[in-house]
């Protein structure tokens, strides 16, 4: 007991538990008859007592180097191997199980993950962010390991390893639509982020220099942001049916009470909360000396503006842009409810049928892309705000 | 020459300056002290038309400043903040290289003139150049924001209570180094500060306001000697006589040996910085009443009548 008082990080020793539960007796597949109705939880142990084995032997050799009470960099990255390991090996189980349990003699089976599962990915998360500092010290070790992970897992696509799997059934059997649902889900969401960016910097501005639109236009972007997004959808209808009835030009626009049109005009009025706020509160952040000293030393208002004030609270608005950029992708599920489509027509469809599998095809890109989206966001932040030497430290090498 | 013609500034009927007028001569170092909301900042503030005087003028070598258009105005004008202000999003270089830019100065001239500039105020440039503002300690950022405003060689500087955040030791080099600095480059300065010593240290005249009003504008060794008033005199503090004497050099007053004085009086080598406070604190821990004082070039005596009389100019209370 003397090594976990000393070295006990407790954050691992959940994600280990949890991963040890996961690959024993928690429920890891659920063996369906058909798309509809439940079947039968199955652990690890039940399925293959061998794979089991091997899963706890490996998370068991993180566990070793982990709390040997050594922080050597070599245990560290065994440590960090042996996860990786893991995991590995639980995804190739996943597809390599589900191959197992399956009867060919019953076309409508089918196997979905079950509570196990998706534990699994948490204790790896878990896991892995206990050794984030290890990780960022050593990008190289880093950047091989997460390479030869998607790589893993893209060779086990490629050799169909998931194909018994029924989010795999339900994707070959979508694909054409999957892949068009995504682009729309894509689209509309960069769209309305579009013209939250186009529209809510402009109105930041202008608000950051007159009370009087501050006054208007801050309150105006919250109460927006209060409105349900289904009952905002429900309420464009009306105004918008009415427009493109009555006016020639919004008809031949294309403008209807539903589809595309009202999904991103809703959702540009969502986007701009984060996009507004930030730019108003970076402007409105700028040091009053920093102002003063502008302005005594003659630059004109325009000056001011470009070469000072926006150039300081840009890293604050790229964070607005980020939040509304991840927010709206969210929030463009609910476009599929008034045929705008995007991925949350299969999430809607799912439901609607009870097909949880159908759901998860909908809601693991959605998540998926948020996720890319805020990292190639977070890129961009480092990058301008290395080139405009704000924020992220720069070390200065003496010439 | 700054001329102030009968100034006053009113904030919602409030008056921040009531009709002040007075003219600082080229090349000289007039600081403006006052206990705070007496309007100094307000004065210093219409020379570069940050603030708009409702009533009066104030020229610029006889030319309103009213009838210069504005950036053209300020880029003449050098201007030092408190809170230095320095640009984070640029390096020390850019920093100071804003007005000459603003001016579309060439490429090659702004660089040199960088370099001459820090130089100046005392930091080496290459290892400054380079810098980002937060790299620097609160001295350092104060010396850049001297260069910035000097980077284009205007003839006025306005320092608002420039060296007020800096740590009393730094302050004490960074108020030497200025005065080096000024002695070099005779600039028109206005000096807006707070503390008296540092008034009566750089100034070559001094104007005091109160409750917006000017109340006494002269050098410091005159209002040192003749405060106008009880608050010029409390402002200033019970030892106002010292820091006269303090600012006074002995060797300036060494008299001939008088009549009948005492045989063995005490001899003493003093530098040329040798104040008459000092010379006064000899005589007390002596127990004399006078002595002789040898510098390099002279010899003398001063005696306790001789300093009295420097002490007031004649002014008894």
């Amino acid at each position: 007991m003397q090594i976990f008082k000393k070295n006990c990080d407790a954050v691992f020793l959940t994600g280990f538990i949890l991963g040890i539960l996961s690959s024993s007796f928690i429920p890891f597949l659920t063996d369906n008859p058909n798309r509809l109705m439940p079947g039968t939880k199955l652990n690890i142990v039940e399925i293959s007592p061998v794979f089991s084995t091997i899963m706890i032997l490996l998370l068991l050799g993180a566990f070793i180097f982990e709390f040997n009470g050594e922080k050597k960099r070599l245990h560290q990255l065994f440590s960090v191997l042996f996860v990786f390991i893991w995991f590995t090996f639980i995804i190739f189980s996943t597809g390599h199980l589900a191959s197992t349990i399956t009867n060919p003699d019953n076309p409508m089976q089918r196997i979905g993950l079950s509570l196990g599962f998706w534990l699994s990915l948490f204790s790896f998360y878990i896991m892995l962010f206990c050794k984030r500092h290890f990780l960022n010290n050593n990008k190289t070790i880093q950047i091989t390991l997460f390479i030869a992970f998607f790589a893993m897992i893209f060779m086990f696509f490629n050799v169909g390893l998931f194909s018994d799997l029924s989010l795999a059934k339900e994707f070959s059997n979508n694909t054409d639509r999957f892949v068009t649902e995504s682009i729309n889900h894509l689209t509309i969401a960069f769209i309305s982020v579009g013209w939250g960016v186009l529209i809510g910097i402009p109105l930041a501005i202008w608000a950051s220099k007159s009370n009087r639109v501050e006054k208007a236009v801050l309150p105006f972007v919250k109460l927006v942001q209060t409105i349900p997004s289904l009952s905002m959808f429900g309420l464009l209808i009306p105004p918008l049916s009415f427009l493109a009835a009555n006016v020639l030009f919004f008809r031949e626009a294309g403008l209807r009470g539903i589809g595309q049109t009202p999904a991103i005009i809703a959702l540009s009025l969502y986007a701009l909360l984060p996009i507004v706020q930030n730019t108003y509160t970076g402007l409105k952040q700028v040091d009053k000396g920093v102002l003063d000293a502008a302005e005594g030393m003659g630059m004109s208002n325009v000056q001011k503006f470009f070469s000072v004030e926006l150039p300081i609270a840009f890293p604050m608005i790229l964070t607005g842009i980020r939040t509304s950029l991840v927010q709206i992708t969210g929030n463009t599920t609910m476009a599929a409810l008034i045929g705008a489509g995007g991925l949350g027509v299969f999430i809607f469809q799912g439901l609607g049928q009870g097909a949880m599998d159908l759901v998860l095809l909908g809601a693991l890109p959605i998540i998926i892309l948020a996720i890319i989206l805020d990292s190639i966001m977070n890129l961009i932040q480092t990058i301008t705000s290395k080139m405009l030497l704000l924020d992220k430290k720069r070390e200065y090498k003496q010439s | 020459m700054i001329e102030f013609k009968n100034v006053s500034k009113r904030y919602d009927n409030t008056p921040a300056v009531n009709d002040c007028s007075f003219s600082i001569p080229s090349h000289k170092f007039c600081v403006l002290i006052g206990p705070s909301g007496c309007g100094k900042t307000t004065m210093l503030r219409t020379v570069n038309r940050l603030v708009i005087p409702n009533e009066g003028a104030v020229l610029i070598d006889d030319t309103n400043v009213a009838d210069i258009p504005v950036t053209k105005l300020r880029k003449k004008i050098g201007y030092v903040i408190q809170t230095i202000g320095l640009f984070p999003h640029m390096t020390v270089e850019k920093n100071i290289s804003v007005v000459p830019k603003l001016l579309k100065w060439e490429k090659n001239r702004i660089s040199k003139r960088v370099d001459e500039m820090l130089d100046l105020v005392g930091l080496e440039p290459k290892q400054y150049k380079k810098k980002r503002t937060s790299e620097l300690s609160g001295g350092e950022a104060q010396r850049i924001g001297v260069a910035r405003a000097l980077a284009s060689d205007p003839p006025i500087l306005l320092m608002d209570e420039p060296f007020g955040a800096v740590d009393p030791i730094n302050r004490e080099i960074l108020q030497q180094s200025f005065l080096k600095i000024q002695r070099e480059l005779k600039k028109t300065i206005l000096f807006v500060t707070h503390d008296m010593d540092e008034a009566l240290k750089m100034a070559d005249i001094i104007a005091i306001m109160k409750n917006g009003e000017l109340i006494q504008f002269n050098s410091p060794l005159e209002i040192l000697s003749k405060p106008e008033n009880e608050f010029v005199k409390s402002f200033f503090g019970t030892d106002r006589i010292m820091k006269r004497l303090s600012m006074l050099k002995a060797k300036d007053y060494l008299q001939e040996e008088p009549e009948n004085s005492p045989k063995d009086q005490p001899k003493i080598t003093i530098t040329k910085d040798f104040s008459l406070k000092d010379a006064l604190s000899i005589l007390f821990e002596k127990n004399v009443d006078s002595a002789q004082f040898i510098t390099e070039k002279e010899t003398g005596f001063l005696s306790m009548p001789v300093i009295r009389e420097a002490s007031g100019d004649g002014y008894v209370e």
